[in-house]
């Protein structure tokens, strides 16, 4: 019993801080129809910037967390700012059209971020240990380690204020009449390009953050990003695509199902359950498993 | 249709160009050119063929499978298992990879095939993803990580299967016979088929078009030679292991190549697929394989290109009117 309640717990921890990314691309998506196949690799800049803003200066990632947030932001404003908008501009279309043009230009967005990571800093794996690192505390007898507990909270946090943040501001607002018809919404005076810029910028906060909660989760590496990018996949799907709070409860749902698969069924596996997961529900349920929501 | 030569070489200029590659290519190996350049080439011409089935898929019928690695993967084990398994030579797996590889697309069309766009992109990539994962876990079958060897097969009357020149030929001989497969296809009937279901799904059936059986037709076709292209990998490489079959990077080096030479054309990859293959060796070369510098050059080539000519680098041929 113990046992699954702390498999439990771990889950919904780490289901909490896929949320966050998760959260982020499903946002992107629905305003703009692309998938941001680099969103993981946004994460893992977040990562590799607090693991060296630790090693160089010696400060704690958690209290500055604004500058890694920053070059992410930064990043995912060239990418939409400059090219993906130069392409919108030029009206290419490559194969089916739109939304497979944004995704192919954003693998290659993903692999040069994820190549250039490997020849700056090189493919070594490498671990942020702060002085907290190895403090667990115990929550009605179950040991959890205190990083995954900050981490949960700031991601829980974060999300708590982007749901705020588009439920009751004006900005939020305009998102929202975007997502659900992006023609009626420029004819009631939204500026759609920059609705898409602020998009990205969000969304990239978002991934920021994840990325500074999980450097002192996981092991840091170039390729780290891939694997978020797909687990974000998956939870947009279970979420249903574009809906922001769907993703979050398909966040914890796959955090759940990956932890209590690595226990009970086969650690090797734990990632097959995501996937059959997903291609399970985009046969059943195409609309996601939380349709009403349209955050 | 009783028209005999395919409309690309109608003009006899093209015809020549093209005739003059293939002389060039038969002839490199007396060139003296050294092993080195000769196993880049017989690369190229492994992904050459893949990149081509991956068109037909995804630039002739508009469904992208962005995992054709699904497929390459398996004609790749196949050729290690029946060796492995069944103590066969694995030159065998040149007739079980592409079989088996076609049956899984049929298989597998199933489902993917009530999903439309990204959405199917998505769950083609999920599928490689899984094999790639069964095949890492599955130690007793596959080898794990680690991989198999595939085992030298012993000669047969005079054909030495392990002689360079001989699997430069073969792959050759491959590749100009799938080239000329998938071209007729796509210049026939059931092309045209593809082409109605890329531009316009609901029109196509609207017109009596079974869509979903001419996409699993497609798909097939695109597993079979893409099989074909993997069983002859693991066979030229000796050796196969997860990533190299299932993995990310080969998946993405097709789909990137397809898109350079131009998705919705069988030649395109001709260009491109050399063309690529040879970037990457050559920044292997200069850098060291370790840092990424190919897989990052990739990337730029892919924004570039889409960016600046979405349709691939075959029309610049086109339209240099040759």
């Amino acid at each position: 019993m113990s046992l699954l309640f702390e498999t439990l717990i771990a889950g919904i921890m780490t289901g909490g801080i896929y949320g966050v990314i998760a959260v982020g691309l499903a946002m992107i998506f629905g305003v703009m129809r692309v998938i941001n196949f680099a969103h993981g690799d946004f994460v893992m800049v977040a990562m590799y910037v607090s693991y060296f803003l630790y090693l160089w200066f010696n400060i704690d990632p958690l209290l500055i967390i604004f500058v890694p947030i920053a070059v992410v932001a930064a990043i995912a404003f060239l990418v939409e700012g400059f090219i993906l908008r130069f392409s919108r501009l030029r009206g290419v279309f490559i194969l089916g059209g739109k939304e497979l043009t944004g995704l192919m230009i954003l693998v290659g967005i993903s692999m040069v971020l994820e190549n250039g990571a490997q020849i700056v800093w090189s493919p070594n794996y490498r671990s942020l240990v702060l002085p907290w690192s190895s403090i667990t505390i115990s929550i009605w007898g179950a040991k959890i380690s205190l990083p995954y507990v900050i981490a949960f909270i700031i991601s829980i946090l974060t999300t708590i204020l982007f749901y705020i943040f588009m439920t009751r501001t004006d900005l939020g607002r305009a998102i929202r009449a975007t997502v659900i018809n992006r023609e009626a919404a420029s004819l009631m005076g939204v500026d759609t390009d920059k609705i898409n810029l602020i998009t990205w910028i969000i969304a990239s906060v978002m991934a920021g953050v994840a990325g500074v909660v999980m450097s002192t989760l996981f092991y840091i590496y170039p390729t780290v990003g891939l694997a978020f990018t797909l687990k974000a996949f998956i939870i947009t799907i279970l979420g249903g695509m574009g809906s922001s709070i769907g993703a979050f409860f398909g966040a914890l749902l796959l955090g759940i199902a990956e932890s209590v698969g690595a226990v009970y069924i086969a650690v090797g596996y734990k990632e097959v359950i995501g996937y059959i997961i997903f291609l399970v529900v985009l046969l059943l349920k195409p609309s996601g498993l939380f349709g009403r929501f349209r955050v | 249709m009783k028209r005999r030569i395919p409309l690309a070489f109608k003009k006899p200029k093209r015809l020549n160009i093209f005739l003059l590659i293939a002389v060039i290519l038969c002839l490199v190996p007396e060139l003296g050119v050294g092993t080195y350049v000769l196993r880049i080439l017989i690369l190229s011409l492994v992904f050459l063929i893949a990149t081509m089935a991956w068109c037909l898929i995804s630039g002739y019928t508009g469904q992208i499978n962005l995992a054709p690695t699904m497929f390459f993967g398996l004609g790749a084990y196949s050729s290690a298992l029946v060796a492995r398994h069944l103590g066969l030579s694995p030159w065998l797996g040149l007739l079980i990879g592409p079989l088996l590889a076609s049956s899984f697309a049929l298989v597998i069309g199933f489902p993917l095939f009530r999903l439309h766009g990204a959405y199917f992109a998505l769950a083609t990539l999920a599928v490689g993803e899984i094999l790639y994962y069964v095949m890492v876990n599955e130690v007793w079958f596959s080898g794990g990580t680690v991989g198999l060897q595939v085992p030298f097969s012993p000669k047969i009357l005079f054909i030495d299967f392990n002689n360079i020149y001989f699997q430069y030929y073969f792959i050759l001989v491959l590749a100009f016979l799938s080239t000329y497969i998938l071209y007729r296809i796509a210049m026939s009937r059931l092309g045209y088929y593809f082409m109605a279901i890329r531009d316009d799904e609901d029109t196509a059936m609207s017109m009596g078009i079974n869509v979903f059986k001419y996409k699993e037709v497609a798909f097939c076709v695109s597993g079979f030679f893409t099989g074909l292209a993997g069983a002859f990998y693991s066979n030229f490489l000796l050796y196969v292991e997860p990533s190299l079959a299932f993995g990310i990077t080969p998946a993405l080096t097709v789909v990137i190549m397809g898109i350079l030479g131009g998705a919705d054309t069988i030649l395109g990859a001709w260009i491109s697929a050399p063309l690529l293959t040879f970037i990457m060796e050559g920044l292997r070369l200069v850098f060291g394989a370790a840092g990424a510098y190919d897989l990052f050059t990739l990337g730029v080539l892919i924004i570039l290109i889409i960016l600046l000519l979405p349709r691939g680098l075959i029309r610049l041929v086109t339209a240099a009117k040759i």
